[in-house]
């Protein structure tokens, strides 16, 4: 008898006690913030502009397209507390859990990020694994672009800077807050990805470039493809060379499979990053067409060219980062870690230094396979 | 001495150990090796492995030795009688610390991770309810439960790091490969604590079915464990390097953050994750407070030990909220870890006694 009036209190108990959830939000209740841009205004304050998603055009059901997205710009002292004044806007509780993109702009980050990463770092909801890129421009423009397809700027750009950037070489990929948490804690310099406002629409190519968090200059989209080359982080790309017009003027390689990598060699006070790329490929275009037949030389001669052009272009890159940015975006200080953790740990703090000595070896070994349905 | 139905089977057995084993500490295990061992992470945490592998076996040797009985008798027969029940009363001590500590541990992670507006005092009180009621129906109960939780968990587990391995780099472990013995050693004491809950065979060899195979399958409980915390710490270095792990508070996590599917879709698999480590949470809670309770009802000399789990678990509750923040729960919980290092070497020692003399006291009890 004891035990079942025990039994009815600890149900009732139960009952009354866990039922009752502080922590519920009504879905519909939730502002789910896909996008944060983050800019300076006219006064130098921080500026930030939520995409928040109406949830209604988000069903996937059919009919007219309507807006899908909501912007809203809100001057504040710190994150949280610009995130806390949504609360005057809305009757819904700002949620960062489906944030897929995080935009910095132009003028803000060349002021420097730093003070931003705290709060995109700490902040729960978020998740390590949202993208993060630098807008030439105002990250405001960035996320008030309607975008032609998909339902919103942050979730295209996302989508761009994740899927597309495995097909597309010029945009330089896998910057999420994972990586940019590992950079910051290791105190490394880190690279971006850059969208551009033109025209209504935006487009992802090239990268910015931070030092110490602060942006210091751009790569072009073709300048990150040979970034890419020497990060490894690469596998397919279009590649076009120029020759005498007898060999077939411009000619384009369709390189499916390239494989690079990068492995430091320390031998006395020299750091050398030694680049091994292996390319097979396609040629899938020749401007002129030459007349005389395929031979083995020919082959050879784009081959050749095409080596030559493909270590020029590194090398050129390479020497605009070390020189002219001073900036490891090349992630020669991660992998000297890997390799050589004991040099790492004496020599860590000079490495700004060092980093202007090391040089590249780049050997490039191209593969034509094929030339396609015609003959030259 | 105990009635059929309390029976264990092996597995039972084995799952039991693994369970208490595998709890709170899994989300944060990759941060506390990465920080105490540095760049010996990998290893050390191996080597803490065999080491309480090695502790297990000498536990399961002397409880096979005194197969009916449970610590709280056989301590004071080796020990003799006021060394044997201050040696209980350590033993008790222990596990009413450990069992506090990581329902505060449990209950802070969760309102951190996902029930940020319910009281603290809910958390806990609605999970120690729960182990009340699964404690309350005696060891078959809280062996079975295990036994289905068991699964999961490890899966779970498992599905953390296989998924992680996309996101994986060499480089970025290739540092704590290289042996470093100073290092390895500087994070044994802490990790030893990550490894805690083998504690539980203590008590539970006496209600085995059989005892001839109680040696391997102990070895496969602490195994276990060893093998998938080893690879866990290896994969989120590995994903994360070794200083970013070192930052995270919840690595494990994180990693499971990074989980993404081609196509995206299934995302958010932390939120699977941390569900899951609720189970685990619980299945450790639950056991420590089980072993809780019996070794007090043992140490008065009582049989049951049922009526005295509800006034025990005000007790366990009132010691768990009294740390006031996260850097008095770190304390809390390595002063615990050394107190379950010197409970554990007793045993060792004792296991040396026993061995002097052991011949004469097994014909005799057998």
């Amino acid at each position: 008898m004891h035990k079942r009036i025990f039994v009815l209190f600890l149900i009732a108990f139960c009952l009354l006690t866990i039922s009752g959830c502080w922590d519920r939000v009504e879905i519909e209740r939730n502002a789910f913030i896909i996008g944060l841009g983050i800019d300076l205004d006219d006064n130098d304050n921080i500026l930030l502009t939520y995409q928040i998603a109406l949830l209604d055009a988000f069903k996937g059901e059919g009919g007219e397209k309507s807006k899908s997205t909501h912007q809203i710009s809100i001057t504040g002292k710190s994150f949280a507390d610009a995130t806390n004044s949504l609360l005057s806007y809305f009757d819904s509780v700002p949620n960062f859990a489906h944030c897929k993109l995080i935009v910095f702009g132009e003028k803000y980050a060349k002021r420097g990020i730093k003070d931003s990463l705290d709060f995109l770092f700490r902040e729960r909801q978020l998740r390590k694994v949202t993208s993060i890129c630098v807008a030439q421009g105002q990250a405001k423009d960035v996320l008030n672009l309607e975008p032609a397809m998909g339902p919103s700027s942050a979730m295209v750009i996302d989508q761009i800077i994740t899927q597309n950037s495995i097909n597309n070489s010029d945009v330089f990929p896998f910057q999420d807050l994972r990586y940019l948490y590992r950079n910051f804690i290791r105190g490394s310099d880190i690279g971006l990805a850059r969208v551009i406002v033109k025209d209504d629409i935006a487009q992802v190519s090239g990268a910015g470039v931070f030092k110490d968090y602060k942006l210091v200059g751009w790569y072009t989209g073709e300048e990150v493809t040979w970034l890419r080359f020497i990060l490894g982080e690469i596998t397919q790309d279009y590649h076009t060379v120029e020759l005498p017009n007898e060999a077939g003027g411009s000619i384009t390689l369709n390189a499916y499979n390239i494989r690079s990598t990068a492995k430091p060699v320390i031998e006395g006070d020299d750091i050398t990053l030694k680049l091994e790329i292996n390319i097979e490929g396609d040629i899938n275009e020749i401007e002129n067409t030459p007349s005389v037949p395929l031979t083995e030389n020919l082959m050879e001669e784009w081959k050749k060219a095409l080596e030559e052009d493909i270590r020029n272009n590194i090398n050129s890159v390479f020497k605009k980062g070390r020189d002219v940015y001073m900036t490891d975006n090349f992630d020669i200080n991660g992998q000297i870690e890997g390799y050589y953790p004991k040099f790492w740990k004496e020599h860590k703090d000079q490495w700004d230094e060092l980093f202007k000595t090391v040089e590249l070896d780049v050997d490039v070994d191209v593969k034509i396979r094929r030339i396609g349905t015609i003959e030259p | 001495m105990y009635s059929k139905q309390d029976r264990l089977s092996y597995t039972q057995y084995s799952s039991l150990i693994i369970s208490t084993m595998i709890g709170v500490i899994v989300v944060r295990l990759p941060k506390l090796a990465a920080v105490s061992a540095e760049e010996g992470a990998v290893y050390s945490t191996v080597v803490s492995g065999v080491l309480t592998i090695a502790i297990a076996v000498a536990i399961a040797v002397l409880g096979k030795q005194f197969h009916n009985q449970t610590i709280m008798e056989y301590s004071t027969l080796i020990l003799g009688k006021v060394l044997g029940k201050l040696f209980g009363a350590l033993v008790t001590f222990y596990f009413i610390i450990v069992a506090s500590v990581i329902l505060r541990d449990f209950s802070d992670a969760l309102k951190g991770l996902l029930l940020k507006k319910t009281p603290l005092e809910i958390i806990m009180i609605s999970m120690l309810l729960t182990v009340v009621y699964m404690v309350t129906n005696g060891i078959n109960s809280v062996a079975k439960v295990t036994e289905l939780f068991l699964p999961i968990i490890i899966l779970s587990l498992i599905l953390v790091i296989v998924l992680s391995g996309s996101n994986f780099n060499f480089v970025n472990l290739r540092p704590t490969l290289i042996p470093n013995f100073r290092l390895i050693i500087k994070g044994i004491p802490d990790l030893v604590i990550a490894f805690q809950g083998y504690e539980i065979i203590f008590l539970v060899i006496p209600f085995l079915n059989d005892h001839k195979k109680v040696i391997p399958y102990t070895i496969i409980g602490t195994g276990i464990p060893t093998i998938l915390y080893t690879i866990l710490v290896a994969m989120t270095i590995g994903v994360f390097g070794l200083e970013t792990t070192q930052n995270l508070n919840y690595p494990t996590i994180s990693l499971a953050e990074g989980i993404t599917f081609p196509g995206a879709f299934a995302e958010r698999f932390d939120i699977f994750i941390a569900v899951l480590w609720i189970l685990a949470a619980f299945t450790t809670i639950g056991n420590l407070f089980y072993m809780f309770s019996f070794t007090t009802v043992r140490l008065f000399g009582l049989k049951h030990y049922k009526p005295f789990v509800y006034i025990l678990a005000p007790i366990v509750y009132i010691l768990a909220i009294l740390p006031q923040n996260l850097m008095e729960i770190r304390r809390f919980s390595s002063i615990t870890g050394y107190i379950g290092l010197g409970v554990s070497i007793i045993i060792v020692g004792m296991l040396f006694l026993a061995w002097i003399s052991g011949g004469k006291r097994e014909r005799k009890n057998a």
